[in-house]
């Protein structure tokens, strides 16, 4: 029988290796995708998965159950990626830096979705993002978390969830409005 | 509620994926009712959302579960392993706490002397047994206090002459004379050595030397 996230996090609290191997399958790749974008080298974030994993195993009776058990997993990836970050020295923008230099491109809709059309454009924008406004966006529309959801993993305040979003959808749309300039020549 | 333009428009994300309260969905559907460019908006947002790029699940999946299993079972197996070292430990000190309680009890014993079979002397006085004295050999079990072995040995109204040994023998020396076990006088060492067998904890009960 498949139980529910929160059951499983239970039986793991009970020490039930086969609850851990389920849990495992079932979260895995939302740990590693999270930590992939914060770390950017698949071995880090490898390394990830295998720590949130046995901080899941060994401290699954601390969770609260306040927070959805992605939250609660997303929180702990999210502290141990940056631990991780910090050892390798990484810098990355600040949260607001030039959130005013970038131009809207404020391009008619049409134009929009001829550019957006092109999946290969939103990807390229996507992965032009900081690592901090990527985050969002994909902790919105991947793992369709809600704000203060991502504001309780990512340890900031609610108005930077919306502040980082707002700064990676002006990001988005200049940078599709600039391949599609391009593609004009 | 209402909303400013701003407001509405940073949380059109969260409109699209679902996750708003009641309050802010029903007031930022009221300013979409009114605003174009609001709608407009969203319509971008929409074909952004739904032009990302799909997700790739984690290919060492399989490999990663095997990995954390192995890890998972050796910590168990430390864990266990630091018990066995708590328990040893214990015992170590458990030990250490009868021999030294039994050092204490050698102390202060009535000083005497007790002789054995070859003539010998072992009391800690160095001179031969009284009339009607008696060593005695017992073993005890591992299980057994130190509490446990000095209320026998009060009870026999004896004093150790030597050990534990590495086996956990003890020696104790007794006098047959006005020895009263279990409400009844004993004047045989057979009686004496009937009644050690039959207590809890002792595995092992014999005569080393009589007088």
């Amino acid at each position: 029988m498949e139980l529910t996230d929160k059951e499983l996090i239970q039986a793991i609290a009970g020490q039930q290796e086969k609850a851990m191997e389920q849990f495992y399958h079932r979260f895995s790749s939302i740990v590693y995708r999270f930590a992939l974008r914060t770390l950017n080298t698949p071995m880090d974030a490898s390394e990830i998965v295998n720590e949130v994993m046995m901080e899941v195993w060994k401290k699954a009776h601390t969770y609260a159950g306040q927070s959805s058990v992605k939250t609660w997993l997303l929180s702990i990836t999210h502290h141990k990626s940056v631990d991780l970050v910090r050892k390798n020295v990484r810098h990355d923008h600040d949260d607001d830096d030039a959130l005013n230099e970038i131009a809207d491109p404020n391009c008619p809709i049409s134009d929009f979705q001829e550019a957006a059309s092109n999946q290969k454009y939103v990807g390229q924008c996507m992965d032009e993002l900081s690592d901090k406004h990527r985050q969002v966006v994909e902790l919105t529309f991947y793992e369709e978390l809600s704000y203060p959801e991502i504001s309780d993993i990512l340890v900031v305040p609610a108005g930077t969830v919306k502040t980082r979003m707002m700064h990676a959808k002006k990001s988005l749309l200049a940078c599709l409005s600039r391949l599609l300039s391009r593609e004009d020549f | 509620m209402s909303l400013t333009e701003k407001e509405c428009s940073e949380l059109l994300p969260w409109y699209l994926n679902g996750t708003l309260s009641p309050d802010e969905r029903q007031a930022l559907e009221s300013a979409l009712d009114q605003s174009e460019q609001l709608k407009q908006e969203l319509e971008k947002l929409k074909l952004l959302r739904d032009r990302l790029p799909e997700q790739e699940n984690y290919a060492g999946s399989d490999l990663g579960w095997r990995r954390l299993q192995k890890q998972i079972r050796s910590g168990q197996a430390e864990n266990s392993k630091n018990n066995w070292k708590t328990y040893i430990a214990i015992a170590a000190m458990l030990v250490i706490a009868v021999q030294v309680g039994l050092f204490n009890l050698m102390q202060s014993a009535p000083s005497g002397d007790v002789q054995l079979l070859g003539g010998r002397s072992v009391g800690s006085q160095g001179s031969v047994l009284a009339e009607g004295q008696l060593v005695l050999q017992i073993q005890f079990g591992s299980q057994m206090s130190w509490q446990d072995i000095k209320q026998l040995i009060n009870e026999l109204n004896g004093s150790i002459v030597q050990g534990p040994s590495a086996l956990g023998v003890i020696q104790v020396r007794l006098s047959r004379d006005n020895l009263i076990l279990d409400g009844r006088p004993i004047t045989q060492t057979t009686d004496i050595i009937q009644w050690l067998k039959a207590q809890p904890g002792v595995e092992h009960a014999a005569v080393e030397t009589a007088k």
